[in-house]
């Protein structure tokens, strides 16, 4: 799938653009492709872009707190990396164009689903991060002074 | 002391989570021996109180700039580890510091800018499929990288950057659509050359504060991404306006 490879790279470089490590970059660039491909599959199989959009990001933030446990490195590097190819940029765009158009309407209509999806990204990150919280951090908790 | 206060802004500047910054201190003065540790910090500075023997000492430091450069935050997480298994002495720690300060960042120029063309090219070729979008939308995307970055790390003017890129980044996407000739399909142009320009590391490090507790950070984290993401609505409703 050619559509893989294209958020693979787009992650990739927006990981260079914000200064993710050399080695982080590959796996970096696969949680991306990752998060893209759910969300490309359970978009095919019909599912409402918000629920897709939920999930794929549920999938790349459990993936980075996987890769940054397993590499040593902060989670935000592959957390970052999974949401890049799920931003809402065309819903956003759309609802500027009907705006500007004067196409009030479905200008609020497409701004609240910018909305949406914007939270159901960070409301996968938040399960993700939760979840990953309760099972087992012990090693990694705070020191208390 | 002044060594936890130093890894601290170095951590805040280029981007890190609040719990991170705060657990790296406090394990630093833990592992110096300090018997006591207390830190509060916030996406604008850092105030540290150490009890050793009796004695407290209380300090603050403020952070004005902020950039986004994980490469540092990854590497005094690398360090404090070392620091606390003893692998590196006290000195060792503070040069490396220092050297870190000065250090330029990870990705020369040109590459960043490369990122920046190759990014929004993929990206709106990831939204539309079709080929023709990406040569557009990759310039688009490189131009607003350019005008993004051109006074460096700045202090505060965030937004405004963020803004003049946008604006200088679709036009730049519209006006290569058009030498093109089909600007029927501008809107995934014109979304794939914002993408350089999206708060990814905001967003990020808001929703990790916001679950470890850390509100105030969180909540002025999203604050900035906010600010960030209604600068680009704002710079393409303009030049759409403009165009359409």
């Amino acid at each position: 799938m050619v559509g893989v490879l294209a958020s693979f790279l787009s992650t990739i470089s927006f990981a260079v653009l914000s200064g993710v490590p050399v080695r982080a970059l590959v796996p970096a660039g696969l949680t991306g492709a990752l998060a893209w491909a759910v969300y490309f599959a359970l978009t095919s199989l019909r599912l409402g872009p918000v629920a897709s959009t939920f999930l794929a990001a549920l999938a790349a933030a459990f993936a980075a707190e996987g890769l940054a446990r397993r590499l040593k490195m902060p989670a935000t590097l592959f957390q970052l990396s999974g949401i890049i190819p799920l931003v809402p940029g065309a819903t956003a765009f759309a609802a500027m164009r009907d705006f500007v158009t004067g196409d009030y309407v479905r200008g609020l209509a497409d701004g609240t689903m910018t909305g949406f999806l914007a939270g159901a990204i960070a409301a996968g990150l938040v399960f993700a991060g939760t979840a990953v919280r309760g099972m087992g951090r012990k090693d990694r908790d705070r020191p208390t002074p | 002391m002044a060594i936890c206060l130093r890894a601290g802004a170095i951590l805040l500047r280029s981007g890190a989570e609040t719990a991170r910054v705060e657990e790296t201190i406090t394990r630093l003065a833990l592992a110096a021996g300090v018997d006591k540790v207390d830190t509060f910090v916030t996406p604008t500075g850092i105030f540290i109180c150490l009890e050793k023997g009796g004695e407290s000492l209380t300090r603050l430091t403020r952070v004005h700039a902020r950039a986004t450069d994980l490469q540092k935050v990854t590497e005094v997480n690398h360090l404090s580890r070392r620091f606390v298994r003893g692998d590196l002495s006290l000195e060792d720690l503070e040069e490396r510091l220092s050297a870190m300060e000065t250090m330029p960042p990870l990705y020369p120029r040109w590459l960043q800018a490369l990122a920046g063309f190759v990014s929004a090219g993929s990206y709106s070729f990831l939204l539309s499929g079709h080929w023709r979008d990406v040569l557009p939308s990759a310039l688009g995307g490189l131009v607003a990288h350019l005008v993004y970055g051109w006074k460096g790390g700045g202090r505060g003017g965030n937004v405004l950057r963020v803004f003049l890129g946008g604006v200088a980044g679709s036009a730049a996407a519209v006006a290569a659509a058009w030498v093109e000739g089909d600007v029927s399909r501008v809107g995934h142009v014109v979304v794939g050359a914002m993408i350089p320009l999206v708060p990814g590391v905001a967003v990020t490090t808001a929703v990790r504060d916001l679950l470890a507790g850390d509100l105030l950070s969180g909540m002025a984290r999203g604050t900035e991404a906010l600010l960030a993401a209604v600068a680009i609505a704002i710079a393409v409703g303009l030049v759409l306006g403009v165009v359409l």
